[in-house]
Protein backbone atom coordinates (compact mmCIF):
# COMPACT_ATOMS: atom_id res chain seq x y z
CA UNK A 1 0.00 0.00 0.00
CA UNK A 2 1.20 3.98 -1.06
CA UNK A 3 2.03 6.14 1.02
CA UNK A 4 1.19 8.40 -1.72
CA UNK A 5 2.16 9.03 -5.16
CA UNK A 6 3.37 12.70 -6.41
CA UNK A 7 1.70 13.19 -9.40
CA UNK A 8 2.49 15.37 -12.43
CA UNK A 9 0.71 18.05 -11.27
CA UNK A 10 2.27 17.66 -7.64
CA UNK A 11 4.94 20.79 -7.08
CA UNK A 12 6.53 22.86 -4.22
CA UNK A 13 4.58 21.97 -0.96
CA UNK A 14 2.27 19.24 -1.96
CA UNK A 15 5.38 17.24 -3.27
CA UNK A 16 6.91 18.37 -0.08
CA UNK A 17 4.41 16.81 1.85
CA UNK A 18 4.42 13.77 0.50
CA UNK A 19 7.95 12.79 0.37
CA UNK A 20 7.97 13.85 4.31
CA UNK A 21 5.40 11.79 4.88
CA UNK A 22 7.47 8.63 2.98
CA UNK A 23 10.31 9.57 4.70
CA UNK A 24 8.71 9.30 8.27
CA UNK A 25 7.38 5.97 7.40
CA UNK A 26 10.53 4.83 6.81
CA UNK A 27 12.54 6.23 9.93
CA UNK A 28 9.49 4.08 11.74
CA UNK A 29 10.17 1.01 9.84
CA UNK A 30 11.32 -1.48 12.49
CA UNK A 31 14.42 -2.68 11.29
CA UNK A 32 14.27 -6.81 10.96
CA UNK A 33 17.19 -9.34 10.35
CA UNK A 34 17.26 -12.75 9.37
CA UNK A 35 20.85 -14.39 10.10
CA UNK A 36 22.10 -17.65 11.10
CA UNK A 37 23.63 -16.52 14.66
CA UNK A 38 22.21 -14.60 17.49
CA UNK A 39 22.41 -11.00 17.86
CA UNK A 40 24.68 -9.09 20.50
CA UNK A 41 25.62 -6.18 22.25
CA UNK A 42 27.06 -4.33 19.32
CA UNK A 43 24.32 -4.67 16.87
CA UNK A 44 23.21 -1.46 18.34
CA UNK A 45 22.10 2.10 17.12
CA UNK A 46 24.99 2.10 15.22
CA UNK A 47 24.00 0.01 13.33
CA UNK A 48 20.51 1.02 12.67
CA UNK A 49 18.38 -0.98 15.29
CA UNK A 50 16.21 0.59 17.69
CA UNK A 51 13.81 -0.43 20.59
CA UNK A 52 11.37 -3.42 19.21
CA UNK A 53 14.13 -3.78 16.17
CA UNK A 54 13.37 -7.94 15.23
CA UNK A 55 16.26 -10.54 14.70
CA UNK A 56 15.40 -13.85 13.72
CA UNK A 57 18.19 -16.58 13.76
CA UNK A 58 17.29 -18.76 10.84
CA UNK A 59 19.86 -21.29 12.20
CA UNK A 60 17.80 -22.43 15.33
CA UNK A 61 14.58 -21.09 14.83
CA UNK A 62 14.90 -18.60 18.09
CA UNK A 63 13.33 -14.83 17.56
CA UNK A 64 14.89 -12.18 19.55
CA UNK A 65 13.74 -8.50 20.18
CA UNK A 66 15.75 -5.78 20.78
CA UNK A 67 14.98 -3.96 24.56
CA UNK A 68 17.85 -1.19 24.47
CA UNK A 69 19.94 -0.46 21.36
CA UNK A 70 22.60 1.77 23.61
CA UNK A 71 25.58 1.99 21.07
CA UNK A 72 27.89 -0.88 22.27
CA UNK A 73 25.69 -2.52 24.96
CA UNK A 74 22.46 -3.26 23.02
CA UNK A 75 20.06 -5.58 24.90
CA UNK A 76 18.42 -8.77 22.60
CA UNK A 77 15.76 -10.61 24.47
CA UNK A 78 14.23 -14.02 23.43
CA UNK A 79 10.92 -13.48 22.11
CA UNK A 80 9.72 -17.55 22.98
CA UNK A 81 11.67 -18.79 25.20
CA UNK A 82 12.33 -15.94 27.84
CA UNK A 83 12.29 -18.19 30.97
CA UNK A 84 14.55 -20.44 29.06
CA UNK A 85 18.34 -20.22 28.48
CA UNK A 86 19.25 -22.85 25.61
CA UNK A 87 19.87 -26.58 26.00
CA UNK A 88 23.83 -27.98 26.56
CA UNK A 89 25.17 -30.93 24.67
CA UNK A 90 25.07 -34.01 26.15
CA UNK A 91 22.79 -32.60 29.25
CA UNK A 92 19.89 -34.79 30.56
CA UNK A 93 16.88 -32.36 30.74
CA UNK A 94 13.06 -33.03 32.20
CA UNK A 95 10.88 -31.79 29.44
CA UNK A 96 8.39 -30.52 31.82
CA UNK A 97 8.63 -28.88 35.72
CA UNK A 98 7.10 -31.88 38.36
CA UNK A 99 8.37 -33.00 41.50
CA UNK A 100 10.08 -36.53 41.30
CA UNK A 101 8.36 -38.97 42.84
CA UNK A 102 7.58 -42.58 43.60
CA UNK A 103 5.75 -44.94 41.01
CA UNK A 104 3.15 -47.65 41.39
CA UNK A 105 3.51 -51.07 39.18
CA UNK A 106 2.95 -50.49 35.79
CA UNK A 107 1.48 -54.06 34.99
CA UNK A 108 3.11 -53.90 31.39
CA UNK A 109 1.65 -54.11 27.83
CA UNK A 110 0.38 -50.57 27.83
CA UNK A 111 2.19 -47.29 26.39
CA UNK A 112 2.06 -44.70 29.29
CA UNK A 113 2.93 -41.31 27.49
CA UNK A 114 3.22 -37.98 29.51
CA UNK A 115 4.15 -34.46 27.70
CA UNK A 116 7.28 -32.92 27.35
CA UNK A 117 7.41 -28.92 25.94
CA UNK A 118 10.74 -28.47 23.84
CA UNK A 119 11.44 -24.60 24.47
CA UNK A 120 14.49 -24.90 21.33
CA UNK A 121 15.36 -26.34 18.01
CA UNK A 122 17.46 -29.47 19.94
CA UNK A 123 18.82 -32.80 18.62
CA UNK A 124 18.01 -35.37 21.24
CA UNK A 125 20.19 -38.51 21.43
CA UNK A 126 18.57 -40.28 24.33
CA UNK A 127 15.94 -41.57 26.20
CA UNK A 128 15.88 -41.80 29.90
CA UNK A 129 14.36 -43.51 32.90
CA UNK A 130 15.11 -44.96 36.48
CA UNK A 131 13.87 -48.14 37.51
CA UNK A 132 12.95 -48.14 41.52
CA UNK A 133 11.75 -51.49 41.67
CA UNK A 134 13.27 -54.20 40.22
CA UNK A 135 11.76 -57.30 38.01
CA UNK A 136 14.32 -59.82 36.74
CA UNK A 137 14.61 -60.54 33.35
CA UNK A 138 11.76 -58.48 32.40
CA UNK A 139 12.03 -55.18 29.73
CA UNK A 140 10.94 -51.88 29.17
CA UNK A 141 11.54 -49.31 26.39
CA UNK A 142 10.83 -45.72 25.91
CA UNK A 143 9.99 -43.53 23.12
CA UNK A 144 8.94 -40.12 21.93
CA UNK A 145 5.43 -38.89 19.48
CA UNK A 146 4.59 -35.89 18.06
CA UNK A 147 1.75 -33.86 19.21
CA UNK A 148 -1.53 -33.36 17.44
CA UNK A 149 -1.74 -29.78 16.20
CA UNK A 150 -5.11 -29.89 17.09
CA UNK A 151 -6.25 -32.17 19.60
CA UNK A 152 -2.78 -31.95 20.96
CA UNK A 153 -2.71 -35.67 21.82
CA UNK A 154 -0.02 -38.13 20.82
CA UNK A 155 0.19 -38.78 16.94
CA UNK A 156 1.37 -41.11 14.40
CA UNK A 157 3.48 -43.72 14.64
CA UNK A 158 7.19 -42.94 17.33
CA UNK A 159 9.43 -40.17 15.91
CA UNK A 160 12.26 -42.74 17.98
CA UNK A 161 12.09 -45.31 20.47
CA UNK A 162 14.65 -47.29 22.42
CA UNK A 163 16.08 -50.82 22.73
CA UNK A 164 14.95 -53.08 25.36
CA UNK A 165 16.28 -51.90 28.24
CA UNK A 166 16.80 -54.41 31.77
CA UNK A 167 14.65 -53.87 34.57
CA UNK A 168 16.16 -56.17 36.14
CA UNK A 169 18.22 -54.13 38.33
CA UNK A 170 17.74 -50.64 40.00
CA UNK A 171 19.34 -47.44 38.94
CA UNK A 172 19.17 -44.79 36.00
CA UNK A 173 18.88 -46.19 32.65
CA UNK A 174 19.11 -44.50 29.60
CA UNK A 175 18.83 -45.74 25.87
CA UNK A 176 20.57 -44.53 22.72
CA UNK A 177 17.54 -43.28 19.61
CA UNK A 178 18.47 -42.89 16.18
CA UNK A 179 19.22 -38.66 16.46
CA UNK A 180 16.59 -36.95 16.25
CA UNK A 181 15.58 -33.25 15.47
CA UNK A 182 12.87 -31.48 17.48
CA UNK A 183 11.44 -27.88 16.65
CA UNK A 184 9.78 -26.41 19.70
CA UNK A 185 6.49 -27.47 21.08
CA UNK A 186 5.09 -30.24 22.70
CA UNK A 187 5.50 -33.80 22.57
CA UNK A 188 4.49 -37.11 24.45
CA UNK A 189 7.36 -39.60 26.09
CA UNK A 190 6.28 -42.61 26.19
CA UNK A 191 7.16 -46.05 28.05
CA UNK A 192 6.22 -50.06 27.83
CA UNK A 193 7.48 -52.90 29.77
CA UNK A 194 6.84 -56.51 29.73
CA UNK A 195 7.01 -56.44 33.61
CA UNK A 196 3.99 -56.90 35.76
CA UNK A 197 5.65 -55.38 39.05
CA UNK A 198 8.63 -53.26 37.77
CA UNK A 199 8.19 -49.42 39.27
CA UNK A 200 10.11 -46.29 37.71
CA UNK A 201 10.48 -42.95 39.15
CA UNK A 202 7.59 -40.50 38.35
CA UNK A 203 6.11 -37.13 38.68
CA UNK A 204 3.52 -39.14 40.79
CA UNK A 205 -0.19 -39.44 40.98
CA UNK A 206 -1.31 -36.00 41.77
CA UNK A 207 1.37 -34.65 38.37
CA UNK A 208 -1.01 -31.74 36.33
CA UNK A 209 0.71 -31.97 33.18
CA UNK A 210 -2.24 -33.31 31.69
CA UNK A 211 -4.60 -30.54 32.96
CA UNK A 212 -1.82 -28.26 32.40
CA UNK A 213 -1.53 -29.34 28.49
CA UNK A 214 -4.67 -30.13 27.45
CA UNK A 215 -6.79 -28.90 29.91
CA UNK A 216 -10.18 -30.32 31.67
CA UNK A 217 -13.54 -30.16 31.27
CA UNK A 218 -14.62 -29.59 34.89
CA UNK A 219 -12.51 -28.04 37.39
CA UNK A 220 -12.93 -31.39 40.06
CA UNK A 221 -10.92 -33.13 37.35
CA UNK A 222 -8.05 -30.40 36.89
CA UNK A 223 -8.37 -30.67 41.09
CA UNK A 224 -5.85 -33.52 42.70
CA UNK A 225 -7.17 -36.77 44.45
CA UNK A 226 -10.26 -36.77 42.07
CA UNK A 227 -10.56 -39.90 39.85
CA UNK A 228 -10.54 -38.03 36.33
CA UNK A 229 -7.89 -35.66 37.38
CA UNK A 230 -5.17 -36.90 34.96
CA UNK A 231 -1.04 -37.77 35.45
CA UNK A 232 -0.75 -40.34 32.19
CA UNK A 233 -2.07 -41.24 29.32
CA UNK A 234 -2.63 -44.88 28.75
CA UNK A 235 -3.00 -47.24 25.60
CA UNK A 236 -2.87 -50.52 26.47
CA UNK A 237 -0.53 -52.44 23.73
CA UNK A 238 1.60 -55.55 24.00
CA UNK A 239 4.82 -54.87 24.48
CA UNK A 240 7.86 -55.18 21.93
CA UNK A 241 6.59 -53.26 19.33
CA UNK A 242 4.95 -49.41 19.04
CA UNK A 243 2.05 -48.04 18.11
CA UNK A 244 0.81 -45.64 15.45
CA UNK A 245 -1.71 -43.56 17.84
CA UNK A 246 -3.25 -41.57 15.47
CA UNK A 247 -7.21 -41.27 16.57
CA UNK A 248 -6.17 -43.49 19.18
CA UNK A 249 -8.52 -43.60 22.72
CA UNK A 250 -6.30 -43.03 25.79
CA UNK A 251 -7.46 -44.54 29.23
CA UNK A 252 -7.07 -41.11 31.90
CA UNK A 253 -5.15 -42.37 34.78
CA UNK A 254 -4.93 -40.36 38.53
CA UNK A 255 -1.94 -43.18 39.23
CA UNK A 256 1.67 -43.29 39.39
CA UNK A 257 1.90 -46.36 37.08
CA UNK A 258 3.86 -44.85 34.49
CA UNK A 259 7.80 -43.78 34.13
CA UNK A 260 9.60 -39.88 34.07
CA UNK A 261 10.87 -40.14 30.76
CA UNK A 262 13.75 -37.59 30.30
CA UNK A 263 16.21 -36.89 27.51
CA UNK A 264 19.77 -36.33 26.45
CA UNK A 265 20.93 -33.46 24.05
CA UNK A 266 23.35 -34.37 21.43
CA UNK B 1 29.29 -46.52 51.65
CA UNK B 2 26.32 -46.00 48.92
CA UNK B 3 27.37 -46.24 45.27
CA UNK B 4 24.94 -46.06 42.20
CA UNK B 5 25.02 -46.76 39.37
CA UNK B 6 24.05 -45.71 35.94
CA UNK B 7 23.01 -47.96 32.75
CA UNK B 8 23.32 -47.17 29.21
CA UNK B 9 21.90 -49.31 26.43
CA UNK B 10 22.87 -48.87 22.60
CA UNK B 11 20.38 -49.77 20.04
CA UNK B 12 21.95 -52.83 19.51
CA UNK B 13 20.93 -54.10 23.28
CA UNK B 14 24.59 -53.81 24.53
CA UNK B 15 24.04 -52.38 27.86
CA UNK B 16 27.33 -50.83 29.90
CA UNK B 17 26.87 -50.07 33.29
CA UNK B 18 29.04 -47.54 35.27
CA UNK B 19 29.89 -46.98 38.93
CA UNK B 20 28.99 -43.29 40.29
CA UNK B 21 30.12 -41.65 41.04
CA UNK B 22 33.16 -42.85 38.67
CA UNK B 23 35.64 -45.61 39.60
CA UNK B 24 37.28 -46.12 36.04
CA UNK B 25 34.84 -49.54 36.75
CA UNK B 26 32.74 -50.79 33.87
CA UNK B 27 30.79 -53.57 32.64
CA UNK B 28 29.65 -54.07 29.32
CA UNK B 29 26.90 -57.01 28.53
CA UNK B 30 26.65 -57.26 24.59
CA UNK B 31 22.42 -56.94 23.43
CA UNK B 32 22.35 -61.03 22.66
CA UNK B 33 22.39 -61.79 25.95
CA UNK B 34 19.76 -63.73 27.26
CA UNK B 35 17.85 -61.63 30.13
CA UNK B 36 18.55 -64.26 32.86
CA UNK B 37 22.16 -63.95 32.23
CA UNK B 38 22.38 -60.48 31.57
CA UNK B 39 20.77 -59.94 35.09
CA UNK B 40 23.06 -62.35 36.73
CA UNK B 41 26.36 -60.41 35.21
CA UNK B 42 24.93 -57.14 35.76
CA UNK B 43 24.06 -58.32 39.45
CA UNK B 44 27.42 -59.66 40.02
CA UNK B 45 29.29 -56.74 38.79
CA UNK B 46 26.68 -54.36 41.46
CA UNK B 47 27.87 -56.86 43.90
CA UNK B 48 31.67 -56.96 43.10
CA UNK B 49 31.87 -52.77 43.14
CA UNK B 50 29.82 -52.63 46.26
CA UNK B 51 32.48 -55.25 47.81
CA UNK B 52 35.19 -52.91 46.28
CA UNK B 53 33.63 -49.83 47.78
CA UNK B 54 33.66 -51.17 51.59
CA UNK B 55 29.98 -50.83 51.81
CA UNK B 56 26.41 -52.14 51.82
CA UNK B 57 25.27 -50.15 48.75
Amino acid sequence: MPIGTISNGDTGLSARTKINAALAAIDATVKVTSSTSAPSATDDSSEGYAVNSKWFNNLTGIEYICRDATDGAAIWVRQDNADFFGYVSTRFYHGILGTQAGGAAIGGNAVKLHPIVIKERVIISELAARVITAEATKNFQLGIYAAHPTTRFPTGNPLATTASMSCGVTGAMSGDITDITLDPGLYWVAMNTDSTTAVWSTYGSGGNNIPLILGTTSASQSASGNASSTSVLSFNHTFGTWPDLTAASYSYGNNSAYAMVFFRVA
Amino acid sequence: MEIDFEFHTALDGTITVTVVPPNGNSLVVSGGTPPAERDALIVAFMEEQRALAGGEG
